[in-house]
């Protein structure tokens, strides 16, 4: 009895300075009409696919540099907070929700990965958040809301692509479908699965994982008795890694076919000394060379990967629009949904949902730890 | 028959990872008398000190794996010193000790994912080029066979020095009454202490070769717990021998469910066997 009431007596002190806290945290940073327009940012800086989410970061913080160094918007300067989101759901709705509510922003851009912008969202759009992911591909992300914008193609187009792609160009007829239940994994795997049956496709065997699954033996023990022409694995590169190396321990012989997530560096680098056939689908992006010096000079590597002109697109995007809206939501809204912007990424327009209006893709090869277009 | 063959070999690999995890925790919970889920912190601990020893500092392997154990056991007998020893002297209950177990094994991922990131990252430095061995048309890692091997070694020699030596019949005494144990002139207090350690390094031991199968992430010590504390109660909670066949009973029903379902279902099987276990016979497949 005394320990309960104890430990009540604390409960209540901690609640109390936390709420001070709070309060005077968020009394400190209300916008003011002349100070710095902030927004958020959130991206897997760690986990899976933390190799794209930093890029990202990095091209954002180089959009940025550049449209304050022009003269920020109307003379505020862009301010970014960046959150880590680790490509999952309640890391990302954490972020959102301190965004919101402590740093106060008035958009954020991201998510990478679609069950962080699943997450996040529906909270964004009930504070009226305008919402701009540069990267997250899941179909069911469509009907998000009205402050809802994405500059990267739905997977209900990448899905189809690929099973025509595979189909037709690489002349499969019977296909294994391993993926990652997720809003992008499930999503992808779906539209293939339909299209390429359509098409008169086999699919020969189908099973889903968790996104942290790290044994995909038995799932592959099917597959090696089914013996398909292509595995098609939308899967996160953290398991696609060991789904390459069990699938090369387990002497299975079919091709490998995977979503947009197997452009992350890592993943390449890692499975360099597998031999195994590997080709993974990606949105075409007409990426100049003018961007890829500026971002490999601060990066320091390679390749520019994934998502990084997107975001740097959608930063621009967003300067743009606040330029002519101001930062009344509705307002910004309805200036993003008018967008018509050639950026590094291609062409953007947006339709009723926020989606890209047209979609392009091509097909590349992973070979000595990195990935070329396939011609 | 290819199939049947390889889904065999998936389980007794899986089943030789539970049952390494199976036995730290068991051994632990026969004698602390609490489910120590700080044990599954332990374990990703054991598979980090290695990360660290092997590929960041490139030490040896046999040496890296030797002091991965020994960080592993060391901090169990430390959390237990400074964490559980002080609960019970204050008579907690075993409520209060799981729930500090929980804080222990929260902080200590944390701690690892600010120092190594909560990225998957993997142990070997060879992947892809280690030797492939085929039994009756499935296959076996080299690493794998390797797994195997330490695993039933392991629990070979762990059963003989429970049932041979001074040391296992005092933790046998202080399993079954502590008081009477104390009154005997067993000191239960330092006795706890080594099994801590014992078991750590056991859990120590099921992390790295998770690392070496698979990879690691903070994480996976939860992922691994959970199998072990399954497979325990399967085979009955305290019996070591008992862990071990739950162990294995539960990653054949798994892979056999995996085979005729799909992945999705893994989990859902594994909780499913425990349930059912809890509600017709929560004393296990062996009592204590």
């Amino acid at each position: 009895m005394d320990n309960s009431a104890k430990f009540i007596g604390w409960a209540a002190g901690i609640a109390v300075v936390a709420a001070v806290i709070v309060f005077m945290y968020v009394g400190t940073s209300t916008p003011s009409e002349t100070g710095p327009i902030t927004i958020g940012f959130i991206a897997p800086l760690t986990g899976d696919v933390a190799s794209i989410g930093s890029v990202a970061r990095t091209a954002t913080e180089l959009a940025v540099e550049e449209i304050n160094s022009a003269g920020g918007i109307d003379g505020r300067q862009l301010n970014v907070v960046y959150e880590d989101g680790q490509c999952s759901a309640t890391p990302a709705n954490n972020a959102a929700t301190k965004l919101i509510n402590a740093d106060r922003v008035i958009a954020i851009i991201g998510g990478v990965c679609s069950s962080e912008t699943a997450a996040f969202a529906p909270t964004a759009m009930q504070n009226k958040i305008v919402v701009i992911s540069e990267c997250s591909s899941a179909p069911n992300l469509s009907k998000t809301g009205k402050y809802f914008f994405r500059n990267y193609p739905s997977d209900a187009y990448q899905g189809k692509y690929a099973a025509e792609h595979a189909y037709n160009m690489l002349g499969a007829r019977n296909a294994a479908l391993i993926f990652h239940q997720t809003d992008w994994g499930t999503g992808i795997k779906d539209v293939f699965k339909q299209r390429f049956t359509e098409l008169g496709g086999n699919i020969v065997v189908e099973d889903g994982s968790p996104q942290e699954a790290r044994d995909y033996r038995t799932a592959l023990s099917k597959v090696k008795v089914a013996n398909p022409d292509y595995i098609y694995a939308p899967t996160y590169p953290e398991g696609g890694t060991v789904l390459l190396r069990q699938i090369k321990e387990m002497g299975i012989n079919s091709k490998i076919l995977a979503g947009d997530a197997w452009s992350d560096t890592r993943l390449q680098k890692d499975v360099a000394s597998f031999d195994l056939d590997i080709l993974y689908v990606e949105s075409k992006g007409n990426v100049t060379d003018e961007f890829k010096s500026k971002l490999l000079a601060k990066t320091g590597g390679d390749q520019v990967p994934l998502c990084a002109p997107q975001v740097y697109d959608a930063t621009y995007i967003l300067a743009e629009a606040l330029k002519k809206a101001g930062t009344d939501p509705d307002k910004l809204a309805d200036a993003m949904r008018a967008t018509k912007y050639d950026g590094v990424s291609g062409h953007i327009e947006f339709d009723a949902n926020g989606d890209m209006t047209v979609a392009e893709y091509i097909v590349k090869r992973i070979e000595n730890g990195t990935a070329a277009q396939v011609q | 028959m290819e199939i049947a063959v390889q889904i065999a070999l998936n389980a007794v690999i899986a089943g030789a990872l539970y049952s390494l995890a199976a036995l730290g925790f068991n051994l632990v919970y026969n004698t602390a008398r609490f489910f120590d889920l700080g044990y599954g912190a332990v374990a990703a601990t054991g598979a980090y000190a290695v990360f660290y020893f092997y590929k960041t500092l490139q030490f040896d392997l046999l040496s890296s794996i030797a002091l991965g154990i020994l960080i592993a056991g060391a901090l169990g007998f430390l959390i237990e010193k400074v964490v559980y020893r002080q609960l019970r002297a204050r008579k907690a209950s075993q409520t209060v000790l799981l729930i500090a177990s929980l804080g222990v094994l929260t902080v200590v991922q944390a701690i690892i994912a600010i120092i190594f990131s909560s990225q998957f990252q993997t142990l070997s430095r060879n992947i892809g080029a280690s030797r492939i061995y085929n039994v009756y048309g499935g296959v076996m890692t080299e690493t794998q066979v390797i797994i195997l091997c330490s695993g039933l070694s392991i629990m070979t020699a762990l059963g003989i020095i429970l049932r041979y030596t001074l040391f296992g019949k005092a933790i046998k005494a202080v399993a079954d009454d502590e008081e009477v144990a104390q009154i005997v002139g067993i000191n239960s207090e330092r006795l706890i202490g080594i099994v801590f350690f014992i078991g750590s390094a056991i859990g120590g031991i099921a992390g790295i070769a998770v690392g070496f199968d698979t990879g690691i992430q903070p994480t996976m010590g939860m992922t691994l717990l959970l199998s072990g504390v399954v497979a325990a109660i399967i085979g009955g909670m305290g019996n070591v021998y008992g862990g071990v066949i739950g162990a294995f009973l539960l990653a054949a029903i798994e892979n056999a469910g995996v085979w005729y379902l799909s992945g999705e279902w893994k989990a859902a099987i594994a909780f499913a066997i425990l349930i059912l276990f809890l509600l017709f016979r929560p004393q296990g497949l062996f009592q204590k």
